[in-house]
Parts: C-alpha cells; structure tokens; sequence
C-alpha cells in the first residue's frame, strides 16, 4: 500500500511514458461556436459606436461646437469604430472549442492566439448563463469553474443553449 | 455515517480566561484600523486636564473589558460528528456552521497570556469563503488535542467515504493522527533567524506596532530635540557641503542598519524556537517568542513548492522554502503558506521530498528560453527611454540626461540579460521545476498530476520562430514560461495533462 500521499508513487515515473505516445492536444478537431455569434458581437459593437457617434453630432450641433471639431472627431471616432468591429468580427471568428475524453479546450486570441486546456477531474462545478440579448438568440455560454488563484472561471461564449447544456452534462457525468 | 443522537445539541462555553482573548483580539483591531483610532488617540492627547485624560482612558478600558466579556458571554460552541459549529456575537447574531470538509487546517496557539495558565487557542481555518475561521480559545491541552483529534480523525472518515477508488485512500492513512508519530525534520537557530532578518524584511511587524505609539509621541520628541538647543538647520548653514554630504551618508547608513536590526528582531519574533515536524500526512510546525503558534498543514494539500532566494541569500548560500496551499486571493484572504525560513538548498530539497518526488536541482537539466524574450524585452524598455532622450536632445542645459539615461540602459540590459538567462524549465516524473531570477535564484516546483489548467499562447510574430509561452496553473498560483520552443511547449503540456487526467490522485 503506498504511503501518504506525497510520498514515491512508484506507479509513477517518466520511463514508462514515451512523449511520443503521448495523445497530443495539437491533433484535436475543433468545434466552432453558434454562428450567430460573430455577427451578434460585430453587430452589438458597431450599434454601440454608431450611437456613440449620433449622439456626438447631437451635442455638438446642440452646443454649437467649432465646424473642424464637428467634422475631425466624428471621423476619427468612425476610423475607430471600423477598427474596433473589425476587431470583434475577428475575434469572435477565431474563438472555437474541442472535446476530448478527458479535457475541454479552448481556443482564443486574435494577436495572442492561446489554446486553453481544462482537465474535467478539475471542474468543481459548471454554471450556464445568458443574458437578455444571448437569450433572444439563442446563445448561452458556459462557465467552468477549478480551483486556483483569480482567474478560476474558463468561459466559452456564443454557443447554441442546446449545445451548451449538453456539455453540461458531459462534463457533469465525467468530472470522476 | 453514524451521526449519533443527542450530540447534536451539546453547546459549551469557553474557558472565563477567553475574555483575554477576546481583549487581544480587540487591541489587534485597533492597532489594525489606525485611521479610525488615531482621531481618538489624537483627541485624547489634545485633552489638558491631566484628570480629564485619566477618566476617559480608563472609561474606554472598561468599555472595551465590558464589550470582551460580552463576547465571551455570547459565545458558545460545539464539535459533531461532521461540524463545527459556533454562535457568537454581541449586536449582531452569527452562527458559523464548519463541516469537517471544508476544514483546511486546525492550528494551536499558545499566547502569552495563556502560557502562564497553560491554555490553548484553536484556529480552524475553512478552505471555504472569507471570514469562517474559527477561534475556541482559553482551552486546556488535552481539550484542545481531543478537538484536533476528532477532526483528523472524522476527515479520515469521510475521505475514505467519499473516494471510492483505492488510490485516494493512500491521502488519509489508516494511521491515527496524533502527535506521537511526529518525526522531527529541522529547526531554526537564532543564526539563522538573524539571516531570515537581514535578507527579508520582517521590520513592519515592529513597525506596525510602534505605528501607533510613534504618532503620539511625535509632538514631545520634537520639543525635546529643541531642548537640547540643536537648532538643525542652523548647523547645516554652517558646515561645507562635503560635511553635509557626510552627514546625510551616515544619516542614510544609520536608517539602513536600524531597518535591518528591526527586521532581524522582527524574525525572532515571529520564528524564534522554530521546529518542523512529520505527522505522516501532515507538517506540525511550531514557532514564535511571545505566541507560541503551533500550525499543522495537510502534506495532500500543498499544490506548489517555491524555493525563494534574493541576492543576500544567495552570498550567503540559503534558500527560503514556501510550501504553499490553495490560494484565497480571488477572495481576499491571505494564503496559508508554510515558510520554513532561511535553508541551505540540500535542506530544502530534502524538504520538498516529504510531499513530492523531487530529483536532484544541480543535476536536472534545464531548457532555456529563446533569446528573442531578450531582444523584445530591450526593444519595450528602448521605446520608453527613448523619449526622455529625444527631449533631453533638443533642450540646452539637459544634455547630460542623455549620457545618463544612455547608461542606465546599458545597466537595465544587463539585468534584461539576467533574467533572459535565469529563467528555463525542467520536467522530472512529476516534478515541473520552473527556475527564475536575476541576483538570487528561483525555483518553482510543481508536481504536475496537480495541474489544474494548461495554457499554450502565441503571437504570429513567435509563431514564424516557432516559439511559444508555456501557462501552468495549479491552485496555488499559476506560472508562465515565456519563449519557449513550441514543441517543448505542447510536450510539456501534453505530458501534465496526460498526468493529471490519467492519474485517479486527488489534487486535494
């Protein structure tokens, strides 16, 4: 019987295991989220900047801004919002998720592109949410929560409610 | 589980000595919340009556006396067979109801005030949320053993109960856990004490507690300095200015061995007799010159074990080991680490042995990163030194600004460098061994089947070099390898998954 734990485990040691054998995480076939959500994120953004910008021109006919500051702010705030949405779009288009026996992954990142692995024997728990607009669409995401310092929680958004609680389920059935 | 009738409602009273427990815990508040207790420390010492003073600080005494015994009155407490539970409160009714598997550790504390009586504090920390530590003060020895006992015992118990697999009764041995199996480990001389003083700063928890008695004297120091006729500023008018630079340096040298002779006391305050035990599955340590603190930590539960050493420790070839448990920060509470200060590294890698497989540090062999992290580093730091040179270029009389800033660069590099070169991994069997550092060297140890979460990220630019970071978490705290090969990276993560997942060993 081993020792407490801590002590040599000594069905545990490097020669047994060839790196090569190893099943790699790199070979996994990803899933991709609701394809609802790209355009719902790209759309929300653009809304939010356009009116930013309505507003914008309200106010400065209403308090009679300088005509150079009605027109160069307006389209450097445009040049931005045609940023930031092109950002979103990409963004959302790269987030995508894979299953595996034992873990979950999760793929993210425009600039910095990271591949996040979560082991199921490490979920304590699994909570699913979905805010106004996600749920006039559709889509809910899932939070999976492990111990560890603040950033616990591994989020995969924009997915269809139904897949969402399906993974629910798997994870729920194989977190032992 | 046999829950037995009748021990259900069994509440007990502590000890009538737990009122000096309850008064140490209101000074402890004080002297912790000094902004909201220096108006009224200033308001008393502004008072002129002398009479005046002396009534209303007694007045204060009894009311805080008067608010301990009430405590005490309110407090009640009793163990069942899967709890602790606690009522308390003055004003406010709480009710702390602490299951057995939420316990993370039982602690002794033996204060100063207790030790003529030869009473115990008990301090059951909760692994759950913020504020649910138990304290049973004032209560006798084997009292106080018989409540850590049954715990132990009781979390035995239910590990066996709740694990079904084989592997995971291996966490709880069948052993009892009492102290009569301890085996000692090492101690701490007051040497080593007085190094753990120099190399770390231990002088805030003096400082602390001169914080509030220096804010009141403050006035009467500056009125005896002027009675001794020294008029400062009139004897620097006087002297040349390399007196004056003299001055300040000893004035400066002074300040630096006064910090380090408080850190140094510091230390012995806080470690004085330490000794570290071995309870089978867990560590005992005990410490501390007023409290004695005797504190057990579940070996199970140490997720990482991180060997710290500055540049002093390094001179002087020591190490200091934190074992370190599941981290509360996302909740606001200090993580309960065990420290074992100042070690040589044969001592700390004998340590690290009690909880892990640890091969030998001088022999594994480290993967360094690339030397891009270097370069990108030196670019980032370039770009903003750069401005202050531009400017200091165009401007007349802060042209000197650029050869200065110009050396601090070459000096800033070569720390870049430093850090460039420190920092590399190793994997051993279970070990993931993560080194860093500039003066002093770090080592990180992981014992990879307590992975929590694996991270792979790269940016196009790391990509054409086939470069990658390396993100390990476990629930201690999470650590990023930057710039390593790419294959290095899926390697080593493939391998702590396949750790993690295919092993039935409990995190926990």
């Amino acid at each position: 019987m081993p020792r407490a734990n801590g002590s040599p485990h000594m069905s545990f040691t490097n020669i047994a295991i060839d790196p090569a054998n190893l099943p790699t995480f790199e070979a996994v076939t990803y899933q991709s989220l609701s394809p609802v959500y790209p355009s719902l994120n790209t759309g929300i953004t653009a809304l939010v900047f356009g009116m930013t910008i309505v507003v914008f021109l309200l106010v400065a006919s209403l308090l009679n801004f300088p005509l150079w500051i009605k027109l160069t702010l307006p389209s450097i705030l445009l040049v931005i919002a045609a940023l930031m949405t092109r950002f979103t779009l990409e963004a959302a288009r790269v987030k995508r998720f894979a299953i595996r026996e034992h873990d979950i992954l999760f793929e993210s990142g425009v600039f910095w592109r990271s591949q996040t692995i979560q082991p199921l024997n490490r979920i304590q728990h699994v909570e699913i949410s979905s805010g106004p607009i996600d749920k006039r669409f559709g889509l809910a995401e899932i939070h999976l929560f492990s111990s560890g310092s603040g950033s616990a929680t591994y989020v995969i958004p924009g997915l269809p409610v139904s897949v969402a609680e399906d993974l629910r389920e798997f994870v729920l059935s194989h977190r032992r | 589980m046999n829950v037995t009738p009748g021990q259900d409602e069994n509440w007990q009273k502590l000890s009538v000595w737990s009122v000096l427990h309850f008064i140490a815990d209101l000074l402890k508040q004080l002297v912790g919340n000094l902004i909201a207790t220096l108006p009224v420390i200033y308001g008393i010492s502004s008072l002129d009556n002398p009479l005046l003073v002396a009534v209303v600080v007694s007045a204060l005494i009894t009311l805080m006396i008067i608010y301990a015994i009430l405590q005490y009155i309110y407090f009640s407490y009793q163990v069942t067979a899967d709890s602790v539970q606690v009522r308390k409160g003055v004003l406010f009714k709480k009710q702390i109801n602490l299951g057995f598997e939420r316990i993370q550790n039982v602690s002794f504390k033996y204060p100063f005030y207790f030790r003529p009586l030869e009473l115990v504090t008990v301090k059951i920390d909760s692994a759950g949320s913020a504020g649910d530590e138990v304290y049973l003060s004032a209560l006798d020895g084997p009292h106080a053993q018989l409540i850590h006992d049954q715990i132990t015992a009781a979390k035995l118990v239910l590990g066996q109960f709740s694990e079904e697999n084989g592997e995971s009764v291996a966490e709880f041995p069948a052993k009892n856990a009492s102290e009569n199996g301890r085996r000692f480990l090492i101690d701490r001389s007051l040497l080593d004490l007085a190094i753990h003083g120099l190399t770390n700063n231990r002088a805030w928890i003096i400082l602390g507690a001169l914080g509030a008695v220096y804010s009141q004297f403050k006035e009467q120091l500056h009125t005896f300095t002027a009675d001794l006729g020294f008029d400062v500023s009139g004897f620097l008018s006087d002297q040349t200015i390399s007196v004056v630079v003299l001055l300040l340096l000893s004035a400066f040298f002074l300040s630096v061995i006064f910090a380090a002779l408080l850190s140094v006391v510091g230390s012995i305050f806080s470690y004085y007799n330490y000794k570290l035990y071995d309870t089978d599955d867990a560590f005992t340590v005990n410490r501390g010159l007023l409290t004695r603190h005797e504190i057990h930590i579940q070996k199970s539960r140490i997720q990482s074990v991180y060997f710290r050493q500055d540049w002093l420790d390094r001179v002087l070839g020591r190490i200091n080991l934190t074992f370190e448990q599941l981290s509360h920060k996302a909740q606001g509470l200090d993580d309960v680490k065990l420290l074992v200060p100042t070690v040589t590294p044969a001592e700390a890698q004998r340590l690290t042995r009690e909880v892990m497989l640890l091969p030998d540090l001088e022999s594994l062999s480290f993967t360094g990163i690339s030397k891009r992290y270097w370069f990108r580093n030196l670019a980032l730091w370039g770009l903003l030194y750069l401005p202050a040179i531009l400017l200091a270029v165009g401007s007349e009389n802060a042209v000197w600004i650029v050869p200065a800033a110009f050396v601090l660069y070459l000096l800033h590099a070569g720390l870049l460098y430093r850090s460039w070169k420190c920092k590399g991994i190793a994997v051993d069997a279970d070990a993931v061994v993560v080194r860093q550092g500039i003066f002093g060297i770090d080592y990180l140890v992981i014992p990879a089947h307590k992975l929590q979460r694996a991270k792979y990220i790269q940016s196009p630019m790391m990509e054409r070099h086939g470069l990658a970071s390396l993100q390990l978490t476990v629930a201690s705290r999470s650590v990023v390898v930057p710039f390593l090969d790419s294959a290095l990276v899926r390697q080593v993560i493939d391998y702590t998954l396949y750790q993690a997942e295919s092993s039935n060993r409990s995190w926990m």
